[in-house]
């Protein structure tokens, strides 16, 4: 028997997860346990019936049996000495989930529901885990309204993508990955799946089945019991400077979007758009950009030259329409070429992306298409973009001495540099998509960053590397010229109405608040790229 | 090395944050320090931890023109 307190504070102290407590922890903890014995065959708990404690394995065998639907049972788990139990129901305020039954003589220390909570609020690394250890122990079952569709790599891999339905997620498994999903029906256990993999795969990872059970169960492609509302919630984990940088990434991303466009845009693209995309309609774009591609070099930069002709009043009457409008040419390219694959357009809106307003379309159907699919939509907004511009030059060589014709130069030359610009992949323009799409590498920005965070793998992940270090560059660049340019205008409106040191002060303001802005920002996106323990999976 | 030796090493896994972090950094080293008893195949086995994950999720792509 394990009468005395102090015998009870050193098994606790070997036994894991009580070890994470302090010593003073540990010995209230001790205080409170009582110790009890079963007799070999007894049941300690019964599957399905409610209960408000949980044991400790002093002493003896038991078994983990669970009741198949045609009324057989299955074992999950033999434990020994030192391991915890039955701390699921007091966890998830919910029936038992398995049968417990004494296989030898066994000596238990019970541990009530109201303790162990006050324990896991106590101490934080005792919290993290039993929470853990409940998570391993999880039989985990896939969500209902899940579709699946395969397809194949460049590389020849075969991978299937998850969409769920309802709420537009997309997870991309590969083969291995496959085959634990396949598996996810609540009746294997975390344990089951890893020894199935090592028969399958010939491979020891438990640390890879539990990461793949957990990416999902924080994705919502399981179903995850909550948590019991009792259960201490504390926000301490994350540190003031993840919830600023968590913020000011929500302003340097923010975005309003309307969802319901598909339908509309599938009309119009049924209605006669994609005449465009047949090989006779290429061909007649294809003609026009390079026509007015030729016009306005051969030109000799006529739209620099049209600067002089044009009053302020007539560039922002003009331009400003005649922008936006490029910009929804831009937005309807990548949606209808998106309609030509056969997939799904989320929504489209507008935002501030970083250094500046932008339009965009949600194109994450995409990733059940085919590599070259989902380049040609990622392509098919800059190309837009020169369409517009050529449609524009080509109009103004018809009327070169009209009034509209330097205008039409100045629209033609900002499509173009909206073009260029869109191609850049150091940001999530359209040459992100291209280079991620191209090198089959899904999520480029999170994975490069998460290198950039493991000195370790930086030898073998070199691509990723470079891809964080010119990302950062460039936003640094960016950043100080963007700056500089608001501090100039901004300073330059002031000071019509104040004097100038004033002026200079004030326009330094939004300025200062724009960098402090983007360094969190930067910050966000590399803390957002780990994997790892910040994330919540129950 | 038998079912039940295996389900045992994943239970010590799980069980014990201590052994995690050996596996971590040495698979073979600390799968054969438990005392279990490996075949050649099995051994590869341990050896050929992947640390690589085999799905994510994947991020909401929106195709923007910026302004």
């Amino acid at each position: 028997m394990m009468t005395a307190d102090s015998e009870k504070v050193r098994f606790l102290q070997n036994a894991m997860p009580f070890g994470r407590l302090q010593d003073e922890r540990v010995s209230w903890l001790a205080s409170r346990l009582e110790e009890v014995g079963f007799s070999a065959g007894s049941v300690v708990i019964r599957e399905g019936e409610r209960g408000d404690s949980c044991y400790l394995v002093c002493d003896g065998e038991l078994e983990v049996v669970i009741n198949e639907a045609d009324c057989r049972e299955r074992t999950l788990a033999t434990l020994g000495s030192g391991a915890l139990f039955g701390e699921a129901a007091l966890l998830h305020d919910g029936p038992r989930n398995a049968t417990v039954r004494a296989l030898t003589e066994a000596k238990l220390l019970i541990l009530h529901r109201a303790d162990l909570l006050e324990a896991m609020r106590n101490g934080p690394a005792f919290a993290g885990d039993l929470l853990d250890l409940l998570r391993t122990r999880d039989r985990p079952r896939r969500r209902p309204g899940i579709a699946t569709s395969q397809r194949v790599s460049s590389t020849g891999e075969r991978m299937t993508i998850l969409t769920d339905l309802q709420r537009r997620v997309y997870f991309r498994l590969s083969s291995q990955a496959r085959f634990l999903w396949d598996r996810m029906d609540d009746r294997h256990t975390l344990r089951d799946l890893t020894v199935e993999f090592l028969y399958e795969f010939k491979t020891f990872s438990p640390q890879l089945v539990t990461e793949t059970v957990r990416s999902l169960a924080i994705a919502g492609f399981l179903e995850v019991q909550p948590l019991t509302e009792d259960l201490p919630v504390s926000d301490a984990t994350t540190a003031w400077w993840q919830r600023t940088a968590a913020r000011a990434a929500r302003i340097l991303e923010w975005r309003v979007m309307i969802r319901n466009v598909d339908a509309v845009l599938t009309w119009m693209y049924d209605a006669g758009i994609s005449g465009l995309f047949t090989a006779g309609g290429q061909a007649i774009l294809a003609a026009v950009a390079i026509a007015g591609i030729c016009i306005f070099c051969f030109s000799g930069g006529c739209a620099i030259r049209s600067l002089e002709l044009c009053s302020d009043f007539t560039l922002l009457v003009f331009l400003v329409p005649a922008w936006i409008l490029t910009v929804i040419l831009h937005e309807a390219g990548h949606a209808f070429t998106v309609k030509t694959v056969g997939c799904h357009i989320g929504g489209a809106g507008v935002g501030w992306y970083w250094f500046s307003p932008v339009a965009f379309v949600d194109t994450s159907d995409l990733w059940r298409a085919e590599r070259r699919e989902r380049i040609a939509v990622s392509i098919a907004g800059p190309y837009a973009s020169v369409l517009a511009g050529s449609v524009a030059v080509l109009w103004s060589s018809i009327a070169p001495n009209s009034m509209l014709a330097p205008l039409l130069c100045q629209v033609a030359l900002l499509s173009y540099i909206q073009a260029v610009l869109n191609l850049n992949p150091l940001l999530e323009y359209d040459g992100y998509y291209v280079l991620m799409d191209w090198l089959e590498a899904p999520n480029l920005r999170s994975h490069a960053f998460r290198t950039l965070r493991d000195f370790r793998s930086w030898r073998t992940h070199r691509l990723e590397l470079v891809y964080a270090a010119a990302s950062l560059l460039y936003i640094g660049l960016v950043s100080r010229l963007t700056v500089a340019l608001y501090r100039t205008h901004i300073q330059a409106w002031v000071s019509h109405w104040l004097p100038r040191a004033l002026a200079s002060g004030l326009a330094r303001v939004p300025a200062m608040v724009l960098t402090v802005l983007i360094g969190f920002g930067v910050l966000y996106d590399i803390q957002r790229s780990r994997r790892g323990p910040h994330e919540k999976w129950h | 090395m038998s079912r039940q030796a295996v389900e045992q090493l994943i239970d010590r896994w799980m069980n014990d944050p201590s052994f995690r972090n050996e596996v971590r950094s040495d698979p073979e080293a600390a799968v054969l320090h438990t005392g279990a008893d490996l075949t050649d195949d099995e051994l590869a086995a341990a050896r050929s931890v992947d640390w690589n994950l085999p799905g994510e999720e994947l991020r909401v792509r929106t195709n923007k023109s910026g302004v």
